[in-house]
């Protein structure tokens, strides 16, 4: 730290000369920093002044959608010029805002000045001393507060001395955000061009030749009948000749529907119920548990417009089965993924009629992939089956875990600190003392029984009243103890204590001591 | 007669120039006995006067505890040292109730005063004394005074622990805790003096000649300057400035930079704000200015705000240091009024 030596100056000095030329440097300050903004607000206007290209056009377009312009449009030079004026008008305001906008603190304009001289905020703490109602206390900190008041005069001769340099100003905004403003415009302006039901320039023809596109359309187009929807058309047995191309393809779907429903009905015995068509059982057969097929198996054969009998028990059965959410396949299965699902849905919002099957089918332009992807369903069902039959756990379709937890269902709650599913695992031992590395368990064990909830409910102890007890001395007995039941003992025991005790309550005899020692 | 427009401006110059005169005479004692670390020095003349305490890292053989006691004797104060162990107890520091024989012979309890009761503490390797023992250092740092039984014993002022811990030998030390961090106004890190002061170090401690300190000043003039240091006005701006700064280094503040959000625990607290102008005042009093200015604060703050900042996990490993933590808050945070604010 530099120490500066400091006299006394004295004290001649007149607040209100500090304080005047304190103003000046403000004014001066805001000045520059106004200026400053000037050009920001010019070199940022390329960025945001395309937009107003829009204006005009969009005026135009408006005001011939309401019609209120009639039949006379402005000329085009007259809409160009106001579309290119109008943005330069935006800027221009914008600039002439700024004074208005931006309202500086006299700190940040004598901040400048400070910032200039390397004057150590001195200009602005004298400003601010000044503008304070202590700096006329009689205190230690008042005669401090004048003295920083005081020590600024010489900054302040070397202030008004200079003049502050411009402020750097930022670099020019690209364009590029307002190209868009300018395409548009663009777009606008050709619109406008338009007149309404033409697809061509207005200048293009002469009004007389241009004929309403309707009208065009009406002359060259032959006589069809009314447009019949595809669903009305369905019924029919055979499509017209002149029906329309998707007709043709629904057609070509049913008859490979009706050309498959035979084989089907012999695998599958008549297996034509809910989600029993081709398509139905194609969508069902990525997902559905091998459970729900059996039980469809036992379903009679039923008409594809026939409603599925709400009341049967075994049906309502079947389909308040939980359904087993979709395995996961990647690369190619993907597509039969996606077609399962669409499958599914349909069957399950009551969909049933296999036309409808085979009409969203040519819907997604995949006719040809179903029939490989009935086949592969098929067999998928049938191992399915086979699974449920040898595994007695197979309906769950839980994935076996691995070493690495990699394969486990989503929704699996992480980090439970069990051995069992968890992708996250609380760690063990060393790699414990290392946060935020989780690794997964390397022990293959038996997941526990479950997380133990332990809850903790407050109760209030009931009160009991309770008899106080007198304290009693423990004193010796005299009267009889009373009968002491005896259990039960086998003879020979019974005869053992005997002995013993008649022993004992034998005078000891000498002879038959020593004769017999130790025996007590 | 015309009446001055700055009646007490005598004053203020008065006392700003014994300031500068009672910093600079215990200043130039001290650097008779120590050579170079001029930073450090400053660091512990402006604690001393500022009224903080005094955290000096370093490894052994730097002249921590040189310092310490080069100071207490420019001061001329009562000064004790008390060197940190394991198995030493808060009645070692603090004092206790010993059995003695008055004058009739009789046996009475009376209370002696430990090391702790003085004017300059230089706690040496504090962090090798147990929590509880560093704990009983908190009320004599905060209040500045120690309770002993039923006893409450006032420190006499001027009171200034300087307490010193070697960054390296950390087996069978106790880190400080934040609670006692943050009671130390200044962390000084004591460097490697360069290759120029070697020569004078080796010529005054290897030399026949012995180095006397004569004392400056005394525990009343510190005192008293310690009343200056807080009369001098801080500017709002500058006050600003220092509670962005503060606020710079909490984590979830509008004013953390990225690097406070995704490396620090625990930030600084509203005692480092106070540090911070404190310590400034008394800068700008050095530097014989009459106000704060935003530099000052700039100029403090990174002694004042290391040790006040806590690295989380990832900052750690990240090899993210407190240091760098407050640097770049200091970048981060702009000035009031100032070009980018």
């Amino acid at each position: 730290m530099a120490l500066s030596s400091s006299t006394v100056p004295s004290p001649d000095a007149s607040v209100a000369d500090v304080r005047r030329d304190l103003d000046r440097l403000v004014e001066r300050g805001t000045r520059t920093l106004r200026r400053a903004a000037r050009g920001q607000v010019l070199r940022q206007a390329p960025r945001w002044a395309g937009w107003f290209l829009l204006g005009v056009p969009a005026l135009l377009l408006l005001a011939r959608l309401l019609e209120v312009t009639g039949p006379h449009s402005p000329p085009l030079p007259v809409v160009i010029a106001l579309t290119l004026l109008l943005p330069l008008l935006a800027v221009g305001v914008a600039v002439l805002a700024v004074p208005f906008r931006l309202r500086p603190a006299r700190a940040a304009a004598l901040a400048r000045y400070d910032e200039l001289l390397h004057s150590r905020d001195r200009l602005v703490t004298a400003d601010e001393f000044l503008r304070s109602n202590s700096l006329s206390e009689v205190s230690l900190q008042s005669a401090f507060m004048q003295a920083a008041v005081h020590d600024t005069r010489a900054t302040l001769h070397a202030a008004l001395a200079h003049t502050l340099p411009p402020l750097p100003h930022p670099p020019w905004q690209s364009p590029v955000g307002s190209l868009a403003g300018g395409i548009g415009a663009v777009l606008l302006l050709l619109l406008t061009q338009l007149e309404p039901g033409t697809a061509t320039p207005r200048s293009a023809a002469p009004p007389e030749v241009i004929r309403p596109v309707a009208e065009v359309a009406s002359v060259n187009r032959p006589a069809s009948p009314p447009p019949v929807s595809r669903r009305a058309a369905r019924p029919a047995a055979t499509p017209p000749a002149s029906e329309p191309a998707g007709a043709e393809d629904a057609s070509k779907s049913q008859d490979r529907t009706t050309r498959r429903q035979p084989k089907q009905e012999d695998a599958l015995d008549g297996q034509t119920g809910s989600g029993g068509s081709s398509l139905a059982r194609s969508s069902n057969a990525g997902s559905q548990a091998a459970g729900s097929a059996s039980s469809q198996k036992s379903q009679p054969m039923k008409r594809p417009d026939a409603k599925p009998p709400a009341d049967d028990p075994q049906e309502i059965a079947a389909s308040s089965k939980p359904k087993r959410p979709p395995r996961k396949q990647e690369g190619g299965p993907m597509s039969l993924d996606a077609n399962s699902g669409q499958g599914k849905t349909s069957t399950s919002s009551g969909s049933q009629n296999p036309f409808e099957a085979t009409e969203e089918s040519d819907k997604t332009g995949q006719g040809s992939q179903l029939d490989a992807e009935d086949e592969g369903a098929e067999d998928e069902d049938e191992q399915e089956k086979s699974n449920s039959v040898s595994k007695p756990m197979g309906n769950t379709k839980e994935p076996a875990v691995d070493r690495n937890l990699s394969n486990q269902p989503p929704g699996d709650d992480p980090g439970n600190g069990r051995g069992g599913p968890g992708q996250i695992k609380k760690t063990r031992g060393v790699p414990s003392m290392i946060l935020g590395i989780p690794v997964p368990d390397r022990v293959p064990g038996v997941p526990s029984p479950g997380r133990s909830k332990v809850t903790q409910e407050f109760t209030r102890p009931k009160e009991e009243a309770q008899a106080p007890v007198a304290a009693l001395s423990p004193l010796a007995r005299t009267g009889a103890i009373g009968h002491v039941e005896q259990p039960d003992l086998v003879p020979w025991r019974r005869a053992l204590i005997e002995t013993y005790f008649t022993r004992l309550r034998q005078p000891l005899d000498p002879a038959a001591a020593s004769a017999t020692p130790g025996t007590r | 007669m015309s009446t001055s427009p700055f009646p007490a401006l005598a004053d203020a110059h008065q006392e700003s120039a014994r300031f500068q005169r009672v910093y600079l005479g215990v200043k130039s004692q001290i650097s008779r006995m120590m050579v170079g670390q001029d930073e450090v020095i400053d660091g512990v003349m402006t604690a001393l006067l500022a009224g903080g305490h005094v955290l000096l890292e370093g490894v052994p053989g730097l002249g921590k505890t040189l310092l310490v006691r080069s100071l207490a004797q420019a001061v001329d104060a009562k000064f004790s040292r008390i060197q940190f162990t394991p198995d030493m107890m808060p009645a070692d520091i603090q004092g206790t109730s010993v059995l003695i024989e008055n004058e009739r012979g009789q046996h009475e309890l009376r209370f002696q005063e430990g090391p702790l009761v003085s004017n300059l503490v230089l706690a040496d390797e504090i962090n090798r004394a147990t929590p509880k023992t560093q704990s009983a250092l908190l009320e004599a740092m905060q209040e500045r005074q120690i309770s002993v039984g039923r006893r409450t014993i006032k420190l006499e002022e001027p009171f200034c622990v300087l307490a010193t811990q070697n960054p390296v030998e950390q087996e069978g030390t106790y880190p400080l805790p934040e609670a006692q961090l943050d009671r130390f106004l200044f962390k000084l890190v004591v460097g490697y003096p360069r290759e120029e002061d070697y020569t004078a170090i080796l010529d005054r401690t290897t030399g026949a000649g012995e180095i006397k300190i004569e004392p400056a000043t005394d525990g009343a003039e510190i005192v008293r300057l310690r009343h200056v240091v807080r009369a001098v006005p801080v500017p709002a701006h500058a006050q600003r400035y220092a509670i962005h700064l503060v606020m710079g280094t909490q984590p979830g503040s509008p004013y953390a930079p990225a690097k406070v959000n995704r490396a620090v625990a625990l930030g600084s607290s509203p005692r480092g704000a106070q540090a911070l102008l404190l310590a400034a005042k008394v800068r700008a009093l050095v530097q014989g200015r009459f106000a704060v200015s935003v530099d000052d604060i700039k100029a403090v703050a990174l002694p004042v705000l290391r040790h006040r900042v806590l690295i989380n996990f990832h900052g750690q490993s990240e090899g993210v240091t407190d240091d760098a933590i407050v640097r770049e808050v200091l970048a981060t945070v702009a000035a009031p009024n100032g070009p980018q604010a």
